[in-house]
């Protein structure tokens, strides 16, 4: 059987990355664009860490934490904004809020 | 042995991920998101990343996940079955999305020439981590505990309701 | 390194970051003083917020000379960065003032003191943006940035509108810094470090093989991000939303002071990463990236969408938001010439746009909160019942169109002078710019046309003022806009000398 490369660890977070877009395009629930969103970072973590271990130094580590907790500050602020916009408009679908217009 | 967990863990990884966005029930999607992060802390602990591990099952499944939980909770009324989200701009978003797998896929197996092709031997990252945070990445560190001050202060204002507003 | 050199090194580094410091210092103040203060007193917290941002400039006028790179390569210091950090700190000034003049923010006796919080926590971070010398240092400051604004725009909390704009500004931005930090995971798969000096000698390095494919890609999610920033096309969506729905004094703010710190953080990556020694004007690109085609096509696009949608823009706020991405197009022109002059000229504009396009916002605040309404249909013949703020406007509109005499025309004039200087290549660039720029008169001075040459709907309406402060607060736009037209030489020799410190 073949061994472990760099390419597995980056083809897996390229797949899962596309994933994320996917679902931050077309998901009409502000909630699981969210979830999206999440599934991108988790991605870019990936990869840092895997280039970390390849490249032999800490920096990607050092970075992958940081998204870790800018992720987290994020993922709170917007579920804050999506909380307030469901009790004025009683919807998070992305759609149906459309009082802005050209 | 170690290349069976891999394909393990991926395949965990992407069905999961790809239930979370394609499903149509928003629970199953916070659900499927949950074994999600666990597999990438099991690539973590793989890439020999142990403090990383720990910390994505920390703050991604103890934290993240539970407000994303909270946020379907109290954005949908459960009794009254509206769950269910469609989807839009289906083709589109799968045009992009293939349009970029495409790309990276390109990038990494065609063209990739990375920094270096050995990996590094390891034994725990814990202390190296706990060094570098209060000597090489000090300022960053400070600059994100303002900006979780930030977020706390900024959350819970918009969250919070008004008094006047309860009482109408 | 040991215990006692550690400690040492970081008093240093942290006496040479003292305006930071102090505006770090001053947001936790602000934030104590806000628990203890009762509601009725609530303005008081705004004297406090001035105070930290006169103190910051204070402070900031004591770096003009300091030249350095501090905490391990993180940040620099130098006089590019420091030209930057006045027009945040000034930019918050103003912007700050103008919020007290609100209707919006002060209806309800609504809660100050976690907007002046957020505000000087964007200023932070923005400071922390100008002078980032590391990708993981420039990825926190832009989100401590992005974080507060996604905050500001979603201030009026019980407002559908500003809760709309909150909601698209914060998807579309978490998008875009998951686009950002991918591209930032391959920057570092193919250098194999994040500071970018070092990244630059490892570009320089002949024995190293880079692929300029990969690079291009990863540079390009980069971009995402950034462009996020600047509003530049394709990541403009958010900017009309977000600027129509957010408090306007926030809407000016975010169009003028994140903007700079994008195109500050953009110059500073580009210039430091991409390029070789400088030779006389101008600098030598690595072969690894063929970044000027790329943002030329990004600055035309940018210009050309701003303004030809501005075109059929009946709400003020979303005009204005078109202009302003359409602004970033023609700065990014600055950008990309990536010499001396480009530069100079970039932060020229970048100064005075400040100025005149924070002061058309006011205007715009003030007109809107009196008539309740930013359609300009219900602005009609507005310049007679309020002379005294529709004739500042028109001085803003002829400097955003760049009327000579005003110091929008000389800042279009030193940019285009940039752009020829650089050779014919670049003569079809400028030739776009100036067709935009004739685009652009046609809706401004439709806003000029509705206020003084449209009869009002109901003739014999109230005249419309404003509070005595308000007006004199107008004139420190109005005066500068037309004054730095003449006068511009010393700003511009100030940008000049700021270039040419630039380091790593």
């Amino acid at each position: 059987m073949e061994s472990l490369t760099l390419n597995h660890f980056l083809t897996l977070s390229a797949v899962l990355f596309s994933l994320g877009v996917f679902g931050v395009m077309t998901r009409r629930n502000a909630v699981v664009v969210l979830m999206g969103i999440e599934l991108m970072l988790n991605s870019a973590n990936i990869n840092l860490i895997a280039f970390s271990r390849y490249n032999g130094n800490m920096d990607g580590q050092m970075l992958a934490i940081f998204v870790i907790v800018l992720a987290a500050a994020e993922a709170a602020v917007a579920l804050a904004i999506i909380l307030n916009l469901y009790s004025n408009y009683n919807t998070v679908n992305l759609d149906e809020v459309d009082q802005l217009k050209e | 042995m170690e290349v069976a967990i891999f394909w393990l863990l991926a395949v965990i990884i992407i069905a999961s991920a790809a239930a979370t966005v394609f499903s149509k029930n928003i629970i199953y999607s916070a659900f499927s998101l949950l074994f999600s992060f666990l597999g990438v802390a099991g690539i973590y602990a793989m890439l020999s990343a142990d403090f990383l591990a720990v910390t994505q099952i920390m703050v991604y499944v103890g934290g993240i996940l539970t407000l994303i939980l909270f946020g379907v909770m109290l954005t949908n009324r459960i009794t009254m079955m509206s769950l269910k989200t469609d989807v839009f701009n289906f083709i589109p978003g799968l045009t992009i999305a293939a349009v970029m797998l495409a790309g990276l896929l390109y990038v990494i197996w065609v063209t990739g020439t990375w920094a270096s092709d050995s990996p590094a031997a390891w034994d725990t990252t814990v202390e190296t981590i706990g060094t570098l945070t209060i000597t090489r990445f000090l300022l960053p560190f400070e600059v994100v505990a303002i900006l979780l001050l930030i977020a706390v202060v900024g959350a819970s204002f918009i969250a919070r309701k008004d008094k006047q507003k309860i009482q109408s | 390194m040991n215990l006692d050199a550690l400690i040492t090194y970081t008093l240093t580094s942290t006496a040479l970051l003292q305006p930071e410091l102090l505006v770090a210092v001053g947001l936790m103040l602000i934030l104590v003083t806000d628990l203890f203060l009762k509601k009725t007193v609530q303005k008081w917290i705004s004297v406090l917020f001035f105070l930290v941002m006169g103190l910051a400039l204070i402070s900031l006028s004591r770096q003009s000379e300091v030249q350095a790179q501090v905490f391990s390569g993180m940040i620099s210091i130098d006089g590019y960065s420091v030209f930057f950090k006045y027009l945040f700190v000034v930019s918050a000034l103003l912007a700050g003032v103008m919020s007290l003049f609100s209707e919006e923010l002060n209806q309800n006796r609504r809660r100050l003191g976690e907007y002046f919080i957020v505000m000087t926590g964007m200023v932070l971070g923005m400071m922390l943006m100008a002078g980032a010398a590391n990708l993981l240092m420039m990825f926190v400051a832009i989100e401590l940035v992005s974080l507060s604004s996604y905050i500001l725009v979603s201030y009026l909390k019980d407002d559908k509108i500003s809760n709309e704009s909150g909601v698209k500004y914060i998807i579309y931005g978490s998008f875009s810094s998951g686009l950002m930090i991918y591209g930032i995971s391959l920057i570092y798969g193919i250098t194999g470090t994040l500071s970018l000096s070092e990244m630059n000698a490892v570009l320089q390095n002949p024995a190293a093989t880079i692929d300029p494919v990969t690079l291009t890609i990863a540079v390009l999610l980069v971009l995402g991000g950034l462009g996020y920033k600047v509003a530049a096309a394709p990541f403009h969506f958010w900017a009309p939303d977000a600027y129509q729905g957010a408090p306007t004094p926030v809407a000016a703010f975010l169009s003028v002071a994140p903007k700079a710190a994008g195109f500050a953080m953009m110059l500073r990556f580009f210039k430091t990463v991409f390029f070789g020694s400088a030779t006389q004007d101008g600098y030598v690109p690595l072969a690894s990236l063929d970044w000027v085609s790329i943002l030329a096509v990004i600055s035309v696009l940018t210009m050309t969408i701003g303004n030809v949608t501005a075109l059929w823009q009946q709400n003020v706020k979303r005009m204005l938001a078109y202009s302003s991405i359409a602004h970033a197009g023609y700065i990014l022109m600055g950008v990309l010439l990536l010499s001396d002059s480009g530069i100079a000229a970039m932060m020229f504009y970048l100064a005075y746009y400040l100025i005149m396009n924070l002061g058309a916002f006011y205007v715009t605040m003030l007109l809107g909160d009196r008539v309740q309404s930013y359609e300009l249909d219900d602005w009609r013949g507005l310049g007679f019942r309020a002379p005294v703020l529709a004739v500042p406007m028109v001085i803003f509109l002829a400097s955003l169109i760049g009327i000579p005499g005003t110091v929008g025309f000389t800042g279009k004039f030193l940019l285009f002078v940039a752009v020829l200087q650089q050779g014919s290549l670049y003569f079809w660039l400028a030739l776009i710019a100036v067709a935009n720029s004739v685009v652009s008169a046609f809706y401004y001075f439709k806003v000029a046309k509705i206020l003084f040459l449209k009869k009002s709907a109901d003739p014999h309406a109230e005249p419309v003022t404003a509070p005595v402060p308000a007006v004199v607060l107008l004139f420190v736009f109005a005066v500068p806009t037309i004054v730095l037209g003449i006068w511009w030489s010393p700003l511009y020799n100030w940008a000049m000398a700021s270039v040419r410190m630039i380091t790593g």
